[in-house]
């Protein structure tokens, strides 16, 4: 079973043996838009074993809308997915497609686009959806080709501004995401995630796309003088607008769980460890992310931080 | 992070909520120049409210600790939990800090 995303300004997905079209509120798809079209467009009569409902027979939104409508209400089927052209259908690849995710949904996974706030981010987080992304209009372009490979790969995903970042606990709600899955359980080791996951986004901020100094945080006016030079970085639309990603890639036993930056990076064997110490005030952040995963590592010349945990069991997510 | 002061007798007891992360600076150093401001002879931080933390507002905690020690005043972490605890315990923070359950 696949779902295809293409160019226009809808998206083809099967789910549960039906296909199902989510379509942009500004998509202007004209009356002669066959359904049968739009199929060969996506290549779906490829798909076998699908059954494609052909009294979609014009593909309009508001034709797809009351289809839909009245199934959902024919059937008594929670369409968990609303096609309110906040959300978009992303295919996953051929292992991830493969596994029971549970939930009733194949081949696809609905992730949530629109303006960051908490409940967006944490409904983009929960079952169904993988991933939510802050985008304009709809439009992808802006999201990360990590991000998506992740959501494609049955991982998770979230790409925020770095404004929106600052306001929202991205650690808390992604931590949350991954221990409702099963990919961490709830022992000490497990706990310690989160806090890897506080100090890996804190640093993708702070020092990539602020590109602030951690030295400046020593002694209080020392944090004066950091706070207020992060209020100035994050009144630069430039730096305010740069992307923070996080996305989180099953692999085998294991779960890698990368945080982007688009700041300037840095020489990773340059980069100053202060250890676990309880007598300096700062350098604890890559001590504690090394303590918390079972293998950290950097890539894209200091852009990309890779944390690496052991899954707890390989029945892995089971709740979908 | 949102905080809350309230007098006790002789000192003051700061209850601290949401995430202590590089985003609450600006709270967090103005509750230290309120503190500044009333001299007390001790300060107490409930934790229990706190949701998380991350190095940044690890540091924090010690800059408190260096102003408020110059004050002549002693602070205690109290009641701290879950993320917020295993982070002090990580970083040996009762070596710093008196550390109340």
């Amino acid at each position: 079973m696949v779902g295809v995303m293409g160019p226009m300004p809808m998206t083809v997905a099967v789910y549960d043996d039906w296909l199902v079209l989510a379509v942009r509120d500004n998509c202007d798809l004209a009356p002669a838009d066959s359904l049968a079209e739009v199929v060969t467009a996506t290549g779906m009569p490829q798909v076998t074993g699908v059954r494609v409902d052909l009294r979609v027979a014009v593909a309009t939104p508001a034709t797809i809308r009351a289809v839909l409508a009245a199934e959902e209400a024919a059937r008594r089927r929670d369409w968990r997915f609303r096609l309110n052209g906040c959300d978009t259908l992303l295919p996953l690849d051929a292992a991830a497609a493969a596994h029971d995710w549970g939930g009733g949904w194949t081949g696809i996974a609905p992730v949530r686009l629109g303006q960051p706030d908490a409940a967006g981010l944490r409904a983009g987080l929960t079952p169904p959806y993988r991933a939510f992304f802050q985008t304009a209009g709809g439009d992808m372009a802006m999201v990360g080709a990590r991000c998506v490979e992740a959501v494609r790969r049955g991982g998770l995903a979230v790409s925020v501004a770095t404004d929106a970042a600052c306001a929202l606990d991205i650690a808390q709600h992604f931590d949350h995401a991954v221990f409702s899955r099963g990919w961490r359980d709830d022992s000490e080791q497990g706990n310690l995630m989160v806090l890897c996951l506080a100090e890996a986004i804190g640093n993708a901020i702070i020092h990539g796309n602020l590109g602030m100094d951690g030295g400046l945080r020593t002694g209080r006016q020392g944090f004066e003088r950091f706070s207020t030079l992060m209020a100035e970085r994050l009144g630069d639309p430039a730096r305010a607008g740069r992307r923070i990603e996080v996305s989180l890639h099953p692999h085998g036993e294991t779960i890698r769980i990368a945080v982007r930056d688009q700041g300037d990076g840095f020489d990773d064997h340059a980069r100053p460890d202060g250890g676990p110490s309880s007598d300096t005030m700062q350098g604890r952040g890559l001590s504690l992310m090394r303590k918390s995963a079972r293998q950290v590592w950097y890539e894209d010349g200091g852009r990309v931080v890779v944390l690496e945990f052991a899954v707890p069991n390989q029945e892995q997510e089971t709740a979908g | 992070m949102n905080y809350r002061m309230v007098a006790t007798d002789g000192g003051v007891e700061v209850s601290l909520e949401g995430v202590l992360n590089f985003a609450a600076n600006d709270d967090f150093l103005s509750m230290l120049r309120a503190l500044s401001r009333d001299r007390p002879k001790s300060v107490i931080f409930d934790l229990s409210g706190l949701t998380g933390i991350d190095s940044v507002g690890l540091g924090l905690l010690y800059i408190a600790h260096e102003d408020i020690a110059g004050m002549g005043a002693a602070l205690t972490l109290s009641s701290a939990r879950d993320s917020v605890a295993r982070l002090l315990d990580l970083t040996e923070a009762h070596k710093t800090f008196r550390v109340i359950a």
